[in-house]
């Protein structure tokens, strides 16, 4: 914040309430004091108009579970949080639509659409991860197999962009092409091209049966080919491998699991579940486990090793699997894998600059040699060493430049967060 | 905004437009022909595909645009396949608007060139009397034992070369006799038909009209072939040359209206084909005439044949002639034959039902394209590597056997009837 | 025809080869339109790339001669995307038809634009794959084209419409340049550009390579034909198929006077003319779950008073049922020389209202109007079959599409499902959207395509003021349809 008289200007155009000081909060480096948090779309639109105006720029924050995630800023001046922005406008049991507020906890979400006999298709980590940083970060967990990525689950947006205008894209339809899917650009934009504030969300079925099963596995490495045939059977909601020590965490005091752990979850018609847990249970002697184990997968797949240490996500094909794990052993990194999804996780301890600049170099290695793309999920500022965490590069980034030059002419919205500095 | 069509008035005459005109309507605009299209496919022109050929003729009709050189070009780059027609969810007939184009064509003489000329000669001068042809083949049948033909192709221009590189060997003087006029049924007698033997097929396929005769015989059916039949016209249609193709339609309807048979068997899909649209040139006289035509795999699998007794060790691909599958939409049919012969396997490959770029003397006007539109049909018969390739038409036979030649493919090329034929003298 | 044809002619064919320039008139009359023949327009040319580079070249000659372009497919589109500008250059895409890459092990595959869809799934059928979004003209239709709209079919309301199959692209910029967009395991780091060019109608850039997922093919289908009395029976059975956790591959309506003219014509199905109409439900998955799932949607259809429940038994009969459904475009089309297939989507349980509201629009303004759809997305495709001769009945043809599509977004829907809006919506978007959210998507298509010269007025209408008032602020946007 740039001073007292700007907290005060802030405070008279937007009202007492929706302007807090605090004890700073630190984001990558920078310390921020003061949250902006407006009470409806409108207020969010004047906050916006008031933070352009006076060029100040915003951290757009949800549930704060993601804040790690991103280059360091380059200028920021207050965090804009949606947590007022709260409630479900519409859940319609019939059609499977629901219309809800960007600041809305994804567990009360779930919770309330299950109520109605529907599933929410989106199972982000972090306690109190709300809908829109979901959306904004496409935040994806174990069930993401099943569900696919959160863009798939987004009917329509309403988004306020950094001038305050207010817009909408999409509508609350299952199928629809009217005019460019703005949608998808806004989706794991990280909030740079403007603040959701409200979305449309196709909601699914909900299964018969589900079941979480839990197998041994005989080595991260051998594991994966049959872990990657299994996760393509239909029916197959989740499918996780983790090695020996997150096992001890994801499924405790369990045996067999000296070689690592895999947890499968089925979900669909019952006779189906049923078969395929005998299936599972004599090819990879796969046992019954608790719903338990699978949110535990989700919140490893969170977390970052502590003290200090790094979280990296490498996205890799099926086929090269293998060859993206080793590079993250070599520098002592716990994995977990969705070989469905083609995502692996490495968690590195870091005791010094050096380990953080092996894991690194760990990063980029696993990124090529799995065919794919690799990112820093977490990591303290000084581990990120000035590297783009999202590992963007090449020409196309003069593209999404572009894009952000005109959606957010003055910066205000996470300039220097995202992507190649956007 | 949307644009009203400007010609909202009658049609441009003389374009044959009362009978073409009103059916390129039928066209949607859908463009779900255009993949089956050859030419389509090879050139990736909208122009030369179905449904811009169609809106070609439409836009002259309409007066639009002139019968100039792209039409012309288009209604004779065309291979007359009719993939489109199956293609088509609107039922548009575009071999007959085809035909009609081609007659506007020829009757503004708009059309010239050694191809024009050589086509004509073939199809007014040569086909319609089979003796002069039968004496053209067989001085060219001496000519090729005699190696004449080689001796002489360094002087012949290079059209001539190419035509003399189309021509199949050709059979004996035995393989050439004429069939008798009455075949009797063999076993329980279960009808009488006649059978068409067409214009090339005694010269070049005698023993596939041979074959069906005896096949036809031993299920139990009198042949009837009578001698004044001639040339079906299909050739003269597809060439726009209306006047003549009608002409010989009538003279064949009045010589099959002489004798009372359950059908009359067509052992060539071009002929047939033409065949059954013989009431559009002929009206009521040409209905009945047409309402008797029967593909012979038709025809035997509707009445059902006798199983053969021999046994046939092969690997069989059936290749749809255009005009039997597009034409006369039978497709099931002599897979079905085939299937009943004992040892043999079909096998299918990728591509049966697009056109193998015979199209009468196409090869001749337009050799590159009928060359890109083979190799598509061979590099599919390569993949499947069949020991027998089997399709029912003249003009397939010749060029799928010139083709898998060049190519160096090891199957026999049969008419399927010959191996049906084959599976039944095996036997006993 | 716009200054310097000539010289732009010969620049295009030292460009892109001579074989692959037509200019002819004749030959540019037949690219007037593409599968909306309502709108028309006359290119100066068209050409025929075989490859990037020279998508490239033709873009640049393009640009040196300050001439818009449009990429074409095979023309099946429904919302005049593949129209050409006046003066303008038609890049078709058909001969880059080659299938580059099947990858089994990762399922991927990587294709050229003008590869058609159907033989997509044919090349992956070996591996046991296929390629998922089936739009109705999936034998003609390119994978290019099919980015441009991101087309959807029978089977999206299981699968997804083409974004959800769609990893990555190659993608000639509006100045020529090359980009590389998404990879194939997975999003690039930044912006979803793919989301973000996949439906975007050609005018972000020409697509020159696609990379898609293809799925297993299912290990066992079920497809029943439902008859009805009435269409409200048939969509309240969608609702309860819904509404009762199955998710079937396709749920799809046939209307009665569909029935009508498809048993009038040569593609009789046997349907029972007094039927209402008739709904068709494809299920797919492990044979096991689907026994069950055929009996609950019997007992829905039996309790919404279904006069006729038939279960395919075998392939043969399965093409039958769907025969019923596929021949209704052909039979619209015997009824008249032109055709108008529109597209709209509603609230899935809002269909029956706004159905009769449909048909009652159709009725007013004496068109042949009738209805087959995609229950299941509440995507309905009214027909309309009309003479594009008659002034008279084009003028009413068009204002019944409106009221349509007034229709439809008063019932919390949208003004197109999976043809795109094209020339042919594109001054109803209005009804939808206001300024600001049409400014948003004017941005993004500016950082792609800043003068408009990629596929110019199509999808976002032209701000009146800004075209009277000074003519060259938006460069090529005035030169069509204004």
């Amino acid at each position: 914040m740039k001073g007292r008289a700007e907290l005060e200007a802030l405070r008279a155009a937007l009202g007492a309430r929706a302007v807090r000081a605090h004890t700073p909060i630190e984001v990558d480096g920078v310390a921020l004091g003061v949250t902006v948090a407006p009470a409806d779309a409108d207020s969010l639109s004047a906050a916006l108009q008031a933070l352009s105006q006076r060029r100040l720029a915003a951290v757009v924050r949800g549930g704060g579970t993601r804040l790690g995630f991103g280059n360091p800023p380059r200028r920021a001046d207050v965090l804009l949080s949606t947590e007022r922005l709260t409630g479900i406008d519409v859940l319609d049991a019939e059609d499977g639509v629901a219309q809800v507020w960007a600041g809305t906890p994804v567990a009360a979400l779930r919770e309330a659409t299950r109520a109605r006999g529907w599933e929410l298709a989106l199972d982000p980590p972090g306690e109190g991860s709300t809908l829109g940083g979901t959306l904004a970060s496409a935040a994806t967990g174990p069930r993401s197999l099943g569900f696919g990525p959160p863009r798939d689950s987004v009917l329509g947006l309403s988004v306020v962009l950094a001038s305050g205008t207010r817009t909408r894209c999409g509508g609350r339809v299952v199928k629809n092409v009217t005019g460019y899917d703005l949608a998808k650009l806004y989706t794991g934009s990280f909030g740079t091209l403007g603040v959701i504030s409200r979305a449309w969300l196709r909601l699914r079925p909900r299964p018969e049966r589900e079941l979480v099963l839990r197998a041994p596995a005989r080595g991260l490495a051998k594991t994966l080919e049959r872990g990657v045939a299994w996760a393509r059977r239909p029916g197959v909601r989740a499918l996780a491998i983790v090695d020996a020590e997150l096992a001890a965490r994801v499924d405790p005091g369990s045996r067999g699991a000296e070689e690592g752990l895999v947890l499968i979850e089925l979900a669909g018609d019952a006779p189906v579940v049923e078969r395929d847990a005998e299936r599972l249970a004599r090819e990879l002697r796969a046992e019954a486990t608790s719903e338990r184990a699978l949110e535990r997968v989700r919140e490893v797949q969170g977390s970052t090793p502590r003290p200090s240490g790094m979280r990296v996500r490498v996205s890799a094909l099926a086929s090269r699997l293998a060859a993206a794990l080793e590079p993250l052993a070599r520098v002592g990194a716990q994995l977990l894998v969705y070989p469905g999804q083609g995502l692996v996780y490495g968690f590195v301890p870091l005791a010094s600059a050096n380990d953080a600049a092996a894991a690194r170099a760990a990063l980029r290695e696993s990124a090529r040699a799995g065919d794919g793309t690799g990112c820093i999920e977490d990591a303290p500022s000084w581990a990120k060493h000035g590297d783009d965490v999202f590992g963007a590069s090449g020409p196309e980034l003069a593209l999404m430049r572009s894009i952000k030059r005109r959606f957010d002419p003055e910066g205000v919205l996470n300039p220097g967060r995202f992507a190649g500095g956007l | 905004m949307p644009t009203p069509l400007q010609t909202a008035g009658p049609p441009h005459g003389g374009f044959r437009a009362e009978a073409l005109y009103p059916q390129t309507l039928d066209c949607v605009h859908c463009g779900l022909c255009l993949s089956a299209c050859p030419t389509y496919v090879e050139t990736g022109r909208e122009t030369s595909s179905p449904r811009g050929r169609v809106y070609l003729m439409r836009g002259v009709a309409e007066g639009r645009i002139p019968l100039g050189e792209v039409v012309v070009e288009e209604a004779y780059l065309c291979l007359g396949c009719r993939a489109c027609e199956t293609a088509c969810p609107s039922g548009v007939r575009f071999g007959a608007l085809l035909e009609l184009t081609r007659a506007e064509i020829e009757g503004r003489g708009l059309r010239r060139g050694l191809a024009k000329r050589v086509e004509a000669f073939a199809l007014t001068t040569l086909l319609p009397h089979p003796r002069r042809l039968r004496r053209l083949v067989s001085l060219l049948g001496i000519a090729q034992r005699l190696r004449l033909d080689r001796l002489a192709l360094p002087f012949l221009p290079a059209r001539l070369r190419e035509v003399h590189a189309q021509l199949p060997p050709i059979p004996s003087r035995a393989e050439r006799r004429a069939l008798p006029e009455r075949i009797p049924a063999e076993g329980e007698r279960r009808g009488r038909v006649q059978l068409f033997v067409g214009c090339v097929m005694p010269e070049l396929f005698g023993a596939a009209n041979a074959a069906t005769a005896r096949v036809l015989a031993r299920n139990g059916f009198e042949v009837v072939v009578p001698r004044d039949q001639g040339c079906c016209g299909a050739l003269q249609a597809h060439a726009g040359l209306d006047a003549c193709a009608r002409k010989l339609a009538r003279a064949n309807a009045e010589c099959f209206a002489r004798e009372d048979a359950d059908a009359l068997v067509v052992n060539s899909a071009g002929c047939s084909a033409a065949m059954r649209q013989a009431s559009e040139w002929l009206g009521a006289e040409g209905a009945a005439y047409a309402d008797t035509v029967r593909d012979v795999a038709e025809f035997l699998d509707a009445v059902g044949v006798r199983p053969p007794g021999g046994r046939i060790e092969a690997r069989v691909c059936y290749d749809d002639p255009c005009h039997l599958v597009h034409g006369q939409g039978v497709r099931d049919a002599p897979r079905r034959l085939l299937a009943q012969i004992p040892g043999v396997e079909l096998v299918p490959h990728a591509d049966p039902e697009a056109c193998c770029g015979a199209a009468g003397i196409y090869n001749l006007t337009h050799p590159e394209m009928a060359r890109a539109v083979l190799e598509r049909k061979l590099a599919a018969l390569r993949a499947a590597d069949p020991d027998v390739i089997a399709t029912g038409n003249p003009g397939c036979l010749l060029q799928i056997a010139r083709g898998a030649a060049r190519a160096g493919l090891r199957a026999r090329i049969v008419h399927p009837i010959e191996l049906l034929d084959e599976a039944y003298r095996a036997g006993g | 025809m716009h200054a310097g044809t000539a010289g732009l002619v010969d620049a295009l064919r030292a460009a892109v080869g001579r074989d692959a320039c037509l200019c002819r008139p004749e030959e540019l009359f037949v690219y007037e339109c593409d599968g909306l023949t309502m709108h028309t327009g006359r290119p100066a040319a068209v050409v025929l790339p075989s490859d990037t580079a020279a998508v490239q070249r033709a873009v640049r000659t393009c640009r040196d001669f300050g001439v818009p372009f449009v990429p074409r497919g095979a023309g099946t589109g429904l919302s005049g995307g593949a129209l050409a500008p006046d003066g303008g250059v038609v890049i078709e895409c058909s001969r880059m038809n080659r299938v580059l890459e099947l990858d089994p092990a990762n399922r991927i595959a990587v294709v050229q634009p003008g590869v058609v869809n159907a033989d997509l799934s044919k090349a992956a059928a070996p591996h046991g794959l296929y390629y998922a979004p089936d739009p109705s003209s999936q034998q003609a239709c390119t994978i290019g084209g099919n980015v441009a709209e991101n087309s959807g079919g029978p089977h999206t309301l299981k699968y997804g419409t083409t974004t959800n199959h769609v990893l990555a692209l190659e993608l000639v910029l509006p100045d020529g340049e090359r980009a590389r967009l998404g990879t194939r395991a997975g999003p690039a780091a930044g912006y979803d550009l793919v989301g973000a060019v996949v439906g975007s109608e050609g005018t972000l850039g020409i697509v020159t390579e696609v990379t898609v997922r293809l799925e297993a093919l299912p290990e066992h289908v079920e497809t029943l034909l439902l008859i009805f009395r009435d269409v409200v029976s048939a969509c309240r059975t969608v609702g309860d198929v819904i509404r009762s956790g199955l998710t079937p591959s396709a749920l799809e309506i046939v209307d009665q006077r569909t029935v009508a003219a498809i048993e009038d014509s040569v593609y009789a199905a046997g349907l029972p003319r007094d039927a209402g109409a008739v709904l068709i439900v494809e299920l797919d998955g492990p044979a096991l779950a689907l026994g069950p799932q055929v009996e609950r949607i019997r007992e829905m259809a039996r309790s919404r008073g279904a006069t006729r429940v038939d279960v395919a038994r075998d392939d043969a009969e399965r093409a039958r049922f769907w025969r019923a459904r596929k021949g209704a475009f052909g039979a619209m089309g015997r009824l008249a020389p032109d055709l108008y297939v529109h597209d709209a989507v509603v609230p899935r349980t809002r269909l029956p209202e706004v159905l009769e509201a449909v048909c009652a629009i159709g009725d007013r303004y004496g068109l042949k109007l009738s209805n087959v759809f995609h229950a299941g997305d509440g995507n309905l495709h009214p027909n309309i079959s009309f003479d594009r001769r008659d002034p008279d009945e084009l003028e009413r043809v068009v204002a019944a599409g409106e009221e349509i599509l007034r229709v439809c977004v008063e019932a919390g829907g949208v003004i197109t499902g999976e043809h795109g809006i094209g020339t042919e919506k594109r001054d109803y978007m209005g009804l939808l959207f206001d300024d600001a959210d049409l400014d948003a998507m004017r941005r993004l298509r500016d950082a792609f395509n800043p003068d408009g010269a990629c596929n110019p007025g199509k999808i976002i209408p032209t701000p009146r003021f800004c075209a009277e008032s000074n003519p060259k602020a938006r460069g090529y946007e005035r030169v069509p349809f204004e």
